[in-house]
Protein backbone atom coordinates (compact mmCIF):
# COMPACT_ATOMS: atom_id res chain seq x y z
CA UNK A 1 0.00 0.00 0.00
CA UNK A 2 2.63 2.23 0.76
CA UNK A 3 5.01 1.34 -1.87
CA UNK A 4 1.24 2.43 -4.38
CA UNK A 5 1.27 5.65 -2.55
CA UNK A 6 4.78 6.33 -2.83
CA UNK A 7 4.66 5.58 -6.91
CA UNK A 8 1.73 7.72 -7.13
CA UNK A 9 3.43 10.73 -5.71
CA UNK A 10 6.45 10.34 -7.67
CA UNK A 11 4.21 10.34 -10.70
CA UNK A 12 2.22 13.20 -9.13
CA UNK A 13 6.32 14.52 -9.35
CA UNK A 14 7.28 13.78 -12.83
CA UNK A 15 3.78 15.43 -14.14
CA UNK A 16 4.73 18.54 -12.25
CA UNK A 17 8.26 18.83 -13.14
CA UNK A 18 7.93 17.84 -17.00
CA UNK A 19 4.90 20.09 -17.37
CA UNK A 20 6.57 23.21 -15.18
CA UNK A 21 5.28 26.43 -16.34
CA UNK A 22 7.70 28.52 -18.55
CA UNK A 23 7.43 32.21 -18.45
CA UNK A 24 6.21 34.16 -21.66
CA UNK A 25 9.04 35.97 -21.77
CA UNK A 26 12.77 35.92 -21.39
CA UNK A 27 14.87 38.05 -18.66
CA UNK A 28 18.16 38.67 -18.65
CA UNK A 29 17.88 36.85 -14.73
CA UNK A 30 17.72 33.84 -13.62
CA UNK A 31 13.83 33.68 -12.84
CA UNK A 32 11.11 31.06 -11.31
CA UNK A 33 7.44 31.27 -13.31
CA UNK A 34 4.46 29.65 -11.24
CA UNK A 35 1.05 30.31 -13.43
CA UNK A 36 -2.28 30.62 -11.68
CA UNK A 37 -2.56 27.60 -12.71
CA UNK A 38 -0.33 26.20 -10.39
CA UNK A 39 -2.54 27.02 -7.51
CA UNK A 40 -5.45 28.74 -8.11
CA UNK A 41 -6.05 30.19 -5.17
CA UNK A 42 -2.82 32.73 -6.62
CA UNK A 43 -5.63 34.40 -8.76
CA UNK A 44 -7.75 34.84 -5.41
CA UNK A 45 -8.47 38.27 -5.79
CA UNK A 46 -7.24 38.66 -9.33
CA UNK A 47 -8.93 39.57 -12.94
CA UNK A 48 -8.60 37.43 -15.32
CA UNK A 49 -5.59 38.68 -16.89
CA UNK A 50 -3.46 37.66 -13.82
CA UNK A 51 -1.56 34.68 -15.23
CA UNK A 52 1.04 33.88 -12.68
CA UNK A 53 3.74 35.04 -10.42
CA UNK A 54 7.48 35.80 -11.56
CA UNK A 55 10.36 34.92 -9.18
CA UNK A 56 13.45 36.20 -9.30
CA UNK A 57 16.35 33.55 -8.18
CA UNK A 58 19.05 36.07 -7.88
CA UNK A 59 17.27 38.65 -5.64
CA UNK A 60 16.61 37.76 -1.71
CA UNK A 61 14.54 38.96 0.92
CA UNK A 62 14.18 41.96 -1.49
CA UNK A 63 10.60 43.41 -2.32
CA UNK A 64 11.36 43.10 -5.62
CA UNK A 65 11.53 39.48 -5.43
CA UNK A 66 7.95 38.89 -6.31
CA UNK A 67 6.50 40.12 -9.48
CA UNK A 68 2.40 39.87 -10.26
CA UNK A 69 2.46 39.05 -14.16
CA UNK A 70 -0.57 39.83 -16.36
CA UNK A 71 -1.16 39.41 -19.99
CA UNK A 72 -3.65 41.76 -22.19
CA UNK A 73 -4.33 39.55 -25.16
CA UNK A 74 -7.53 41.93 -26.11
CA UNK A 75 -5.18 44.63 -25.92
CA UNK A 76 -3.39 45.79 -28.96
CA UNK A 77 -0.32 48.04 -28.96
CA UNK A 78 3.15 49.07 -30.46
CA UNK A 79 4.71 50.92 -27.63
CA UNK A 80 3.77 51.23 -23.68
CA UNK A 81 2.40 55.33 -23.24
CA UNK A 82 -0.04 56.99 -20.41
CA UNK A 83 -2.93 56.19 -21.97
CA UNK A 84 -2.18 52.07 -22.48
CA UNK A 85 -0.56 52.66 -18.71
CA UNK A 86 -3.98 54.31 -17.30
CA UNK A 87 -5.97 51.57 -19.43
CA UNK A 88 -3.80 48.77 -17.94
CA UNK A 89 -4.40 50.24 -14.39
CA UNK A 90 -7.82 50.34 -14.57
CA UNK A 91 -8.24 46.78 -15.48
CA UNK A 92 -5.96 45.70 -12.64
CA UNK A 93 -6.72 47.75 -9.98
CA UNK A 94 -10.80 48.75 -10.76
CA UNK A 95 -11.90 52.12 -11.80
CA UNK A 96 -9.75 55.29 -10.41
CA UNK A 97 -12.26 57.29 -8.91
CA UNK A 98 -14.02 54.08 -7.33
CA UNK A 99 -11.88 52.12 -5.96
CA UNK A 100 -9.98 52.72 -2.33
CA UNK A 101 -6.49 52.59 -4.15
CA UNK A 102 -5.28 56.00 -5.07
CA UNK A 103 -2.72 56.34 -7.71
CA UNK A 104 0.45 58.32 -6.37
CA UNK A 105 2.40 59.44 -9.81
CA UNK A 106 2.74 57.54 -13.53
CA UNK A 107 5.71 58.31 -15.70
CA UNK A 108 6.79 56.87 -19.13
CA UNK A 109 10.07 55.38 -18.55
CA UNK A 110 12.31 55.86 -21.59
CA UNK A 111 15.35 53.03 -21.93
CA UNK A 112 17.91 53.19 -24.24
CA UNK A 113 17.91 49.55 -24.47
CA UNK A 114 14.46 48.68 -23.69
CA UNK A 115 12.26 51.95 -25.67
CA UNK A 116 9.47 53.39 -23.77
CA UNK A 117 7.23 51.70 -20.77
CA UNK A 118 5.06 53.30 -18.36
CA UNK A 119 5.08 53.02 -14.29
CA UNK A 120 2.03 53.92 -12.48
CA UNK A 121 2.05 53.87 -8.31
CA UNK A 122 -1.04 53.13 -6.75
CA UNK A 123 -1.08 53.48 -2.87
CA UNK A 124 -3.23 52.01 -0.33
CA UNK A 125 -4.31 54.71 2.26
CA UNK A 126 -4.82 52.04 5.24
CA UNK A 127 -2.01 53.15 7.76
CA UNK A 128 -2.18 49.62 8.57
CA UNK A 129 -1.99 48.28 4.92
CA UNK A 130 0.37 45.39 4.58
CA UNK A 131 1.14 46.42 1.09
CA UNK A 132 1.33 50.20 1.43
CA UNK A 133 2.25 50.65 -2.22
CA UNK A 134 1.80 48.38 -5.60
CA UNK A 135 4.24 49.80 -8.13
CA UNK A 136 2.35 49.06 -12.19
CA UNK A 137 4.79 48.71 -14.89
CA UNK A 138 3.39 48.25 -18.45
CA UNK A 139 5.67 46.97 -20.97
CA UNK A 140 4.68 45.64 -24.88
CA UNK A 141 6.78 42.53 -26.04
CA UNK A 142 6.18 41.80 -29.27
CA UNK A 143 2.69 43.44 -29.80
CA UNK A 144 1.88 42.01 -26.77
CA UNK A 145 0.65 44.39 -23.97
CA UNK A 146 2.19 42.86 -20.15
CA UNK A 147 1.13 44.34 -16.51
CA UNK A 148 3.91 43.59 -14.12
CA UNK A 149 2.87 44.56 -10.37
CA UNK A 150 5.82 45.10 -7.85
CA UNK A 151 4.04 45.01 -4.38
CA UNK A 152 5.73 46.91 -1.38
CA UNK A 153 5.06 47.02 2.33
CA UNK A 154 6.48 49.99 2.90
CA UNK A 155 7.60 52.67 0.56
CA UNK A 156 10.34 51.46 -1.58
CA UNK A 157 13.59 52.83 -1.62
CA UNK A 158 15.55 55.02 -4.67
CA UNK A 159 17.48 52.04 -5.09
CA UNK A 160 14.66 49.39 -4.86
CA UNK A 161 12.38 51.38 -7.91
CA UNK A 162 15.70 51.47 -9.79
CA UNK A 163 15.93 47.89 -9.19
CA UNK A 164 12.59 47.20 -10.50
CA UNK A 165 12.84 49.38 -13.47
CA UNK A 166 16.01 47.77 -14.46
CA UNK A 167 14.06 44.00 -14.11
CA UNK A 168 11.50 45.32 -16.50
CA UNK A 169 14.27 46.60 -18.69
CA UNK A 170 15.82 43.35 -18.89
CA UNK A 171 13.09 41.52 -19.84
CA UNK A 172 12.39 40.46 -23.88
CA UNK B 1 -38.39 7.46 -31.77
CA UNK B 2 -34.35 7.40 -30.54
CA UNK B 3 -34.09 10.96 -31.21
CA UNK B 4 -37.44 12.04 -29.41
CA UNK B 5 -35.89 10.31 -26.79
CA UNK B 6 -32.86 11.71 -26.60
CA UNK B 7 -34.26 15.35 -27.13
CA UNK B 8 -36.35 14.74 -24.09
CA UNK B 9 -33.58 13.54 -22.23
CA UNK B 10 -31.99 16.58 -23.12
CA UNK B 11 -34.70 19.08 -22.47
CA UNK B 12 -34.95 17.12 -19.07
CA UNK B 13 -31.66 17.90 -18.49
CA UNK B 14 -31.07 21.40 -19.32
CA UNK B 15 -34.04 22.26 -17.22
CA UNK B 16 -32.69 20.41 -14.12
CA UNK B 17 -29.56 22.39 -14.26
CA UNK B 18 -30.81 25.43 -15.45
CA UNK B 19 -34.06 26.26 -14.09
CA UNK B 20 -32.86 26.82 -10.29
CA UNK B 21 -29.86 29.08 -11.74
CA UNK B 22 -32.12 30.87 -13.77
CA UNK B 23 -34.18 31.39 -10.59
CA UNK B 24 -32.08 32.40 -7.77
CA UNK B 25 -32.69 36.10 -6.65
CA UNK B 26 -29.70 37.99 -6.50
CA UNK B 27 -29.43 40.73 -3.90
CA UNK B 28 -26.06 42.71 -3.56
CA UNK B 29 -25.33 45.00 -0.22
CA UNK B 30 -22.66 47.81 -1.39
CA UNK B 31 -19.69 47.86 1.58
CA UNK B 32 -19.96 51.74 2.63
CA UNK B 33 -20.95 52.13 6.11
CA UNK B 34 -20.62 48.38 8.04
CA UNK B 35 -22.37 49.66 11.33
CA UNK B 36 -25.42 51.10 9.55
CA UNK B 37 -26.21 48.18 7.76
CA UNK B 38 -30.08 47.50 7.48
CA UNK B 39 -31.37 44.02 9.24
CA UNK B 40 -32.56 43.01 5.22
CA UNK B 41 -28.88 44.76 4.07
CA UNK B 42 -27.12 42.16 6.46
CA UNK B 43 -29.37 39.19 4.97
CA UNK B 44 -27.48 39.47 2.05
CA UNK B 45 -24.07 38.56 4.37
CA UNK B 46 -22.15 35.12 4.44
CA UNK B 47 -23.70 34.68 8.14
CA UNK B 48 -19.90 34.44 9.03
CA UNK B 49 -19.25 37.89 8.13
CA UNK B 50 -21.43 39.18 9.99
CA UNK B 51 -19.11 38.91 12.96
CA UNK B 52 -15.43 40.26 12.13
CA UNK B 53 -12.60 39.67 12.20
CA UNK B 54 -13.17 36.27 10.38
CA UNK B 55 -10.29 33.81 9.74
CA UNK B 56 -10.17 31.26 7.19
CA UNK B 57 -7.59 28.29 6.91
CA UNK B 58 -6.41 25.18 5.06
CA UNK B 59 -3.45 24.11 6.76
CA UNK B 60 -0.13 23.41 4.80
CA UNK B 61 0.12 20.17 3.56
CA UNK B 62 1.74 18.92 0.76
CA UNK B 63 3.59 22.47 0.24
CA UNK B 64 0.01 24.03 -0.08
CA UNK B 65 -2.12 25.86 2.31
CA UNK B 66 -3.80 29.49 2.74
CA UNK B 67 -4.90 31.46 5.40
CA UNK B 68 -7.30 34.10 5.00
CA UNK B 69 -8.61 37.22 7.18
CA UNK B 70 -11.44 39.29 6.20
CA UNK B 71 -11.61 42.66 8.56
CA UNK B 72 -13.21 45.83 8.71
CA UNK B 73 -11.17 48.75 7.93
CA UNK B 74 -12.16 52.60 8.25
CA UNK B 75 -10.88 54.75 4.85
CA UNK B 76 -8.90 57.22 6.25
CA UNK B 77 -9.92 59.64 3.16
CA UNK B 78 -14.06 59.26 3.14
CA UNK B 79 -14.32 58.01 6.97
CA UNK B 80 -15.85 55.10 5.21
CA UNK B 81 -16.39 51.41 6.90
CA UNK B 82 -14.64 48.90 4.54
CA UNK B 83 -14.36 44.76 3.99
CA UNK B 84 -10.78 44.26 3.31
CA UNK B 85 -9.32 40.58 2.62
CA UNK B 86 -5.59 39.61 3.48
CA UNK B 87 -4.33 36.33 2.28
CA UNK B 88 -0.80 34.34 2.56
CA UNK B 89 -0.59 31.24 0.19
CA UNK B 90 1.85 28.41 0.13
CA UNK B 91 2.34 27.01 -3.22
CA UNK B 92 4.98 24.47 -3.35
CA UNK B 93 7.33 26.89 -5.41
CA UNK B 94 6.04 30.00 -3.21
CA UNK B 95 4.32 32.02 -0.91
CA UNK B 96 2.56 34.74 -1.60
CA UNK B 97 0.56 37.43 0.79
CA UNK B 98 -1.85 39.76 -0.72
CA UNK B 99 -4.85 41.47 -0.21
CA UNK B 100 -7.90 43.38 -1.61
CA UNK B 101 -10.87 45.32 -0.92
CA UNK B 102 -14.29 44.22 -0.76
CA UNK B 103 -16.78 46.65 -2.95
CA UNK B 104 -19.90 44.53 -2.50
CA UNK B 105 -21.57 41.33 -1.32
CA UNK B 106 -24.45 39.50 -3.05
CA UNK B 107 -26.87 36.47 -2.16
CA UNK B 108 -27.44 34.24 -5.16
CA UNK B 109 -29.87 31.68 -3.89
CA UNK B 110 -28.63 30.01 -0.77
CA UNK B 111 -24.74 30.86 -2.26
CA UNK B 112 -22.68 34.32 -1.95
CA UNK B 113 -20.67 36.47 -4.17
CA UNK B 114 -17.95 38.97 -2.78
CA UNK B 115 -17.16 41.64 -5.69
CA UNK B 116 -14.19 43.42 -5.20
CA UNK B 117 -13.13 47.10 -6.19
CA UNK B 118 -11.34 45.48 -9.82
CA UNK B 119 -14.74 43.67 -10.93
CA UNK B 120 -13.39 40.38 -9.31
CA UNK B 121 -16.24 38.03 -7.90
CA UNK B 122 -15.70 35.52 -5.75
CA UNK B 123 -17.99 32.76 -5.06
CA UNK B 124 -18.43 31.78 -1.67
CA UNK B 125 -20.80 29.44 0.29
CA UNK B 126 -21.24 28.45 4.11
CA UNK B 127 -21.43 24.98 5.62
CA UNK B 128 -20.96 23.90 9.32
CA UNK B 129 -17.84 25.31 10.53
CA UNK B 130 -16.67 25.52 6.80
CA UNK B 131 -16.75 27.88 4.22
CA UNK B 132 -15.92 27.57 0.27
CA UNK B 133 -14.23 29.92 -1.12
CA UNK B 134 -14.02 29.38 -5.17
CA UNK B 135 -14.54 25.67 -4.59
CA UNK B 136 -11.39 25.65 -1.86
CA UNK B 137 -12.93 24.61 1.53
CA UNK B 138 -11.51 26.38 4.79
CA UNK B 139 -11.85 25.88 8.10
CA UNK B 140 -13.34 28.83 9.94
CA UNK B 141 -10.81 29.70 12.75
CA UNK B 142 -9.38 31.99 15.71
CA UNK B 143 -6.61 34.38 15.22
CA UNK B 144 -4.26 32.04 16.35
CA UNK B 145 -5.08 29.69 13.88
CA UNK B 146 -4.69 32.82 11.04
CA UNK B 147 -1.42 32.87 12.70
CA UNK B 148 -0.28 29.24 12.93
CA UNK B 149 -1.10 29.02 9.28
CA UNK B 150 0.71 32.30 8.36
CA UNK B 151 3.69 31.40 10.17
CA UNK B 152 3.89 27.72 8.69
CA UNK B 153 3.83 29.60 5.48
CA UNK B 154 6.30 32.04 6.39
CA UNK B 155 8.66 29.61 7.53
CA UNK B 156 10.50 28.59 4.35
CA UNK B 157 11.02 32.53 3.91
CA UNK B 158 12.99 32.86 7.01
CA UNK B 159 10.96 34.95 9.28
CA UNK B 160 7.99 34.71 10.36
CA UNK B 161 4.44 36.62 10.05
CA UNK B 162 4.84 40.23 12.04
CA UNK B 163 2.01 42.24 10.13
CA UNK B 164 -0.44 39.75 11.56
CA UNK B 165 -3.79 42.19 12.66
CA UNK B 166 -4.90 40.74 16.33
CA UNK B 167 -8.60 40.64 17.08
CA UNK B 168 -8.11 43.55 19.21
CA UNK B 169 -6.42 45.98 16.81
CA UNK B 170 -7.78 49.18 15.66
CA UNK B 171 -9.11 47.63 11.73
CA UNK B 172 -9.97 44.48 13.51
CA UNK B 173 -13.49 45.53 15.34
CA UNK B 174 -16.20 43.17 14.51
CA UNK B 175 -19.64 44.51 12.81
CA UNK B 176 -22.26 44.38 15.28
Amino acid sequence: MKSKTALIFVIFLMGGIAFADQAPMASQEEIQYTSREENKFLAFDKVDEFIGIIGRLQTSNSPTKQIDLYQFKNMTALKSDSSLCSKVARRIFGPENEITLKKSSSEIILSASAGHFCSLVMIDPDPQARLKERHLFVKVLHAKVFGFVFRFAKAPTPSEIKDAQNFIEGLR
Amino acid sequence: MRFVKVSFLTLVFVLFFNGPARSATQACTEIKQLNQLTDTEKENFPPSFLKLPLFLTINVHFGYGAAIQVLKVTNVTTGEEQLKAISNVKAPSLDYQTDCYIKKICKIGQKFELVLENGRHIKTEETEGQISVEGHKFKKGSADDFIKVSNAIDEKRGSKTKTIETPTGPSALGVK
